[in-house]
């Protein structure tokens, strides 16, 4: 049988969509596996992250968003006496600044406290080392702060401002 | 799968594989947000680039895995290259997302900015979804994005791809709703406290305003009066926990994303969380749902996670 040239395109055209047609389903088929597979993979490796000390693996995550209520409270927080070479008189709380310490908003700084908190109380020096060198990033030399303990209850606290403070240990710039 | 489908499902007739069927449509709508997608990771990276002088001005880091080469080079100059090589693969994103390898590097790029922006000490959770998506299209076919009407096989890839992406949010919520849940669970038992109580809001207000000495447009109101802010909170709790159920019911995809869009709007209201980006992804990807129908109010109400029972006839 002898084709023409242009019955050999329409051939080649034909075989060519016919491949592409077998390839795309075999696709389609691999992805109806591998999609409901990833989202299994996902939500195992994320309980499963649960068992490191951040609770997660980037960027692995649980999803156990604010899964726990807050009742009587226990936290730590820094107290800052001098920033930037400026005495602070009063001292106050670092969150509570007015505009004149960098982040003091930040619920990263927020999060960095807690882990100098449970650092010193381990007696943890190398890994309050380590948490006070990301510290540096937010206190401006030079400085010397108070980390405290502060339990209270929320609602009561953010009502009448009380809290009971107990300090745990002072940091100064130029001490790591 | 089929049993996970009927588990999931209210019934036949509301579940999204009839939707795969209607065909060329839902195709056309898919493709358009899935271009609308990489559109937004231009303008989100675009926004980002002012993280540029923060990263300057910081000079430790501990810096997560996927930077973890950084700790070789001079961070700053590391930095930089996150920077520009993030922002370089979302505008080529933005304009060829049909490149398999494009999709790669806009996934990669942003992957490294966010572990950048994550090394200084806690791992923030508000774009990861972006992230994610970005990561599941990078399985879209070949030839997904031709002017010229695919293969039906090509048709159906594009749609149970974007249906992924779809479950996965979805079931991120869960998540977080039944994290919430087993919490109350065990605080309930220990006499604590809990996600139940008429109170938990006010508390969860109050805990986070103080943690970070911020203020909120209506957190004070609502630790003032938190009894008005419970059946909300109930609300938002059960479009959580359900949230899963609702990929496998298209007639649910608008009214769930409005109640997730609602959630997002009364978090950053009460207690100052911003989850911006997630809000405009939840929009883009239920709001505008391919599989969604013209449906009744009764038929929505029908297809309701664990209270659709109460809606349907006995005939």
């Amino acid at each position: 049988m002898n084709l023409s040239g242009f019955e050999l395109d329409l051939w080649g055209d034909f075989c060519h969509s016919l491949i592409g047609l077998i390839i795309s389903m075999k696709y389609y088929q691999w992805i109806r596996r591998v999609v409901p597979a990833f989202l299994i993979i996902y939500c195992l490796g994320g309980f499963l992250a649960l068992l490191t000390p951040a609770y997660e693996v980037f960027p692995v995550f649980s999803w156990f968003l604010f899964p726990l209520t807050p009742g009587d409270e226990i936290h730590y927080e820094l107290r800052v006496y001098e920033y930037g070479g400026v005495t602070v008189n009063p001292p106050c709380l670092y969150q509570e600044g007015g505009g004149r310490f960098v982040g003091e908003h930040s619920i990263e700084l927020f999060e960095l406290i807690q882990s100098l908190g449970r650092a010193t109380e381990s007696k943890n020096d190398l890994g309050e080392q380590g948490v006070l060198l990301l510290l540096e990033n937010y206190l401006k030399a030079p400085y010397q702060v108070e980390l405290v303990n502060v339990s209270y209850s929320p609602v009561e606290r953010w009502k009448t401002g009380s809290a009971k403070i107990i300090p745990l240990k002072s940091f100064k710039s130029g001490n790591l | 799968m089929d049993f996970i489908r009927s588990f999931f499902s209210a019934s036949k007739a509301h579940s999204s594989e009839r939707a795969f069927l209607l065909g060329q449509e839902p195709f056309a709508i898919a493709r358009t947000l899935i271009h609308v997608f990489y559109l937004f990771f231009l303008y989100y990276s675009l926004t980002r680039l002012t993280a540029w002088s923060q990263f300057q001005s910081f000079e430790n880091l501990n810096p997560l895995w996927p930077v973890c080469w950084l700790r070789w080079v001079d961070p700053h100059w590391g930095a930089r290259f996150i920077m520009v090589f993030a922002f370089l693969s979302a505008f080529m994103g933005a304009f060829f997302p049909k490149y398999c390898w494009v999709r790669i590097a806009v996934f990669f790029g942003f992957l490294e900015f966010l572990a950048l922006k994550y090394s200084f000490g806690k791992i923030g959770h508000s774009t990861h979804l972006m992230l994610i998506v970005s990561f599941i299209l990078i399985f879209l076919p070949r030839n997904w994005s031709e002017p010229r009407l695919p293969s039906r096989a090509t048709r159906q890839t594009v749609l149970y791809v974007f249906w992924g992406v779809q479950a996965f949010i979805l079931m991120t919520y869960t998540l977080a709703g039944l994290g919430k849940i087993g919490g109350a669970v065990y605080q309930f038992y220990l006499g604590q406290m809990h996600a139940f109580h008429p109170e938990a809001l006010a508390y969860h207000i109050a805990e986070r305003l103080l943690q970070t000495g911020n203020s909120s447009l209506l957190g004070a109101f609502f630790i003032e009066y938190p009894w008005l802010g419970f059946p909300a909170m109930l609300v938002m709790l059960y479009a959580q926990v359900f949230s899963f159920w609702v990929a496998f019911r298209p007639s649910l995809h608008r009214l769930w994303g409005g109640l997730l869009i609602l959630f997002h709007i009364s978090v950053s209201l009460t207690l100052s969380i911003n989850f911006h980006p997630q809000v405009f992804l939840v929009g883009l990807f239920f709001l505008y749902s391919p599989f969604r129908r013209p449906v009744t109010l009764r038929y929505i109400c029908v297809a309701l996670p664990l209270f659709g029972f109460l809606f349907r006839s006995r005939s």
